[in-house]
């Protein structure tokens, strides 16, 4: 019995040792590749790329739970950077409420899609993705937007740092914190992992299945156009593709810190594990100037490792589409 | 004798029942067909130039890789999956055949056999798909999804900055020739299709689709390699996008990643628009050709229209959710994830 035990909790693991394991060995390989790797500049580097992801990956940790996906984050990220941009130079600091409104519909709108019209998730988030990257694209002209002198002023807060920690950061940690109550405090983050597990069992036993979801699709919209707005600030420019890749990357990074897919389980804490890993990677193939197009192959890569060793597969009839 | 009565009316109210449902399963089998000449009646009467030989020909023109791409995937869809590797795998297909022909960046000159081995290097990524979806049980979305950037990234690795330009004469006259009034390209699409259709509806591979598409747990107790079947499904949408990413090379003459950029959603539009459902078991490559022209019909019509390029990818979203809202079951039990 108690071995049964050590074993299913050696399995449960596996992702989250094989998340730190990989971090610590590649830390150490990239320092001995270039001593700068460790300094507190490329540190303070490594902590701002990682505040957009750490929100995508919160985000889409709360529809994994479902057992759902979401694959408009990415381009409601661009879209919501891309939206900052034209909109500080007209409305000055009201730009940033505007646009995490429209994150918050985006989710939302993503949520009745998904419960109301019964659109599997990924059809309507790939429909929604395709839909927000086009509106990115209206409003930029389809060139990257720069910003004009005169608004630098409410975008420069992003260099802050306290320490050789950066405000985006820190702003990412606070959300992060937040999510983590939602998640583990909050009966509409516990909904979301019940109906994850057996949506029929949580119907049954009177929980507001439909809200929990609309919810999850939400946070997921919020934190994406967070993400963009943290792209726009970094960047003082609005990319309309600047959240494309960024999609995979969040998934991947909620799937390497212990989400599983199939829904019901994972932590959002946890998700700086994978954030980590992937930043990591990122920056440190940057630092020892690997080709861009490595990481792609790397990260598609990534992804699948990581979802094949969070799969349950002991079920042998299990239908899988 | 009553009882005799009683059955003769129970068998009469079934039958009655069925020809109820077959009637109203017709009419939703038509009803892409009907949107489809809708739409050209529409934009016949407002679109300057919709109406004319010229326009027709480049709808086909615009029609084949379209096709091509919708080709493979109406047979993943039909077992429930689905294949999005293709924006990535399209692109690394048309990379490597624009390196293997004569091209102004390797000394390679391989002529017809370049498009064989790209093809091929299609068909293989495909059962590697396959292969990982089925054998690692991991949903295929996700998977294909995965791939793309994968292949994505070894398209851009294969020639390492700038793309080649093709310069093989074949190829230049595959893009430009016409025969009898239809476009090399959309031939080449319709040959496709009509092996498609006969894979689907005349070969045992494609009754097995259909009966997973049913039913899995049904079809396996039958004794169906639903292992085998799917990888070999998943190798034939790996076929489709080596032949849709060779035709894209052709048509733009450089072997771009950016060749399948943009090329798996509308596929997806025109399978689900044209009657394919979603999770699996009913439709056909015959839906998809419908869905097809329904999708590029709209296109050229938005642009005939002289709406941006970049609304036309908004629209096919609308599309595809409004197919797909119509098309599933409204039964409040139902879970979808």
């Amino acid at each position: 019995m108690s071995q049964i035990k050590s074993n299913i909790l050696k399995k449960e693991n596996f992702n989250k040792i094989f998340s730190v394991a990989s971090l610590v060995i590649l830390i150490i390989f990239f320092t001995i590749m270039n001593q700068s790797f460790i300094g507190v500049y490329n540190i303070k580097n490594i902590l701002t790329d990682m505040s957009p992801l750490l929100l995508m990956a919160c985000g889409v940790s709360f529809v994994l739970f479902l057992g759902s996906i979401d694959l408009s984050m990415g381009s409601i990220a661009s879209c919501a950077a891309v939206m900052l941009t034209f909109l500080l130079e007209r409305m000055g600091p009201l730009a940033y409420v505007v646009v995490i409104l429209y994150g918050l519909a985006a989710g939302f709108l993503n949520g009745m899609l998904h419960t109301k019209l019964k659109v599997p998730s990924f059809i309507a988030t790939l429909s929604t993705q395709s839909i927000w990257q086009s509106a990115a694209y209206l409003i930029s002209g389809g060139m990257p937007m720069v910003m004009i002198p005169a608004v630098w002023p409410y975008v420069d807060w992003a260099k802050i740092s306290i320490g050789f920690l950066p405000l985006l950061f820190l702003v990412a940690a606070a959300v992060l914190a937040v999510c983590y109550v939602i998640q583990k405090k909050m009966v509409v983050g516990r909904t979301m992992l019940a109906l994850g597990t057996n949506e029929r069992a949580s119907r049954l036993i009177g929980l507001e299945v439909v809200k929990a979801k609309v919810v999850a699709f939400t946070i997921s919209g919020l934190l994406a156009a967070v993400g963009g707005i943290f792209f726009a600030v970094k960047l003082k420019s609005g990319i309309p593709t600047v959240g494309e890749q960024y999609n995979l990357m969040a998934i991947a990074s909620a799937v390497l810190g212990g989400v599983m897919l199939t829904g019901g389980k994972g932590n959002v804490l946890l998700t700086v594990l994978g954030v980590g890993l992937i930043t990591v990677i990122q920056n440190g193939m940057n630092v020892i100037a690997v080709d861009g197009f490595w990481q792609k192959i790397v990260f598609g890569l990534l992804v699948i490792i990581a979802i094949f060793m969070n799969t349950d597969k002991s079920r042998r009839n299990l239908v899988v589409k | 004798m009553g009882q005799m009565e009683n059955t003769s009316q129970i068998a009469k109210e079934f039958a009655e029942e069925m020809e109820k449902k077959n009637r109203k399963e017709k009419i939703t089998n038509w009803m892409p067909v009907g949107i489809l000449v809708f739409l050209i009646v529409m934009l016949s009467v407002v679109a300057d130039g919709f109406l004319t030989m010229y326009n027709f020909r480049s709808i086909l023109s615009q029609l084949s890789i379209l096709l091509v791409m919708s080709m493979g995937l109406t047979f993943v869809i039909l077992i429930g999956g689905t294949d999005l590797s293709g924006e990535g795998l399209g692109g690394f297909v048309g990379a490597i055949v624009s390196l293997m022909v004569l091209n102004t960046k390797t000394s390679l000159d391989l002529g017809v056999l370049a498009i064989l081995i790209a093809v091929a290097a299609g068909v293989a990524v495909g059962i590697i798909s396959g292969l990982i979806h089925v054998k690692g049980m991991l949903p295929s979305f996700m998977v294909t999804y995965a791939i793309s950037s994968v292949m994505a990234g070894f398209a851009v690795l294969s020639y390492k900055g700038t793309p080649a330009m093709i310069q093989d004469e074949f190829f230049t006259a595959l893009s430009q020739g016409s025969l009898l009034g239809i476009p090399y390209l959309t031939l080449i699409a319709l040959v496709i299709f009509l092996i498609s259709y006969f894979l689907l509806e005349h070969t045992r591979f494609g009754s097995y689709v259909y009966a997973i598409g049913d039913n899995e747990g049904v079809a396996r107790n039958t004794g169906i390699n639903i292992e085998k079947v799917k990888i070999k499904i998943f190798a034939w949408s790996g076929f489709c996008i080596g032949v849709a990413g060779v035709m894209g090379a052709i048509r733009v003459g450089r072997g771009d990643v950016s060749i399948g950029t943009g090329t798996v959603f509308p596929a997806i539009t025109a399978v689900v628009v044209g009657g394919t459902s979603l999770s699996g078991g009913k439709g056909g490559v015959l839906n998809s050709l419908v869905g097809a022209f329904i999708v590029t019909v709209v296109n050229n019509g938005l642009i005939l229209l002289g709406v941006s390029t970049y609304v036309q990818s908004a629209v096919q979203g609308l599309i595809i959710i409004a197919a797909v809202a119509l098309s599933v079951s409204k039964g409040n039990k139902e879970i979808v994830k």
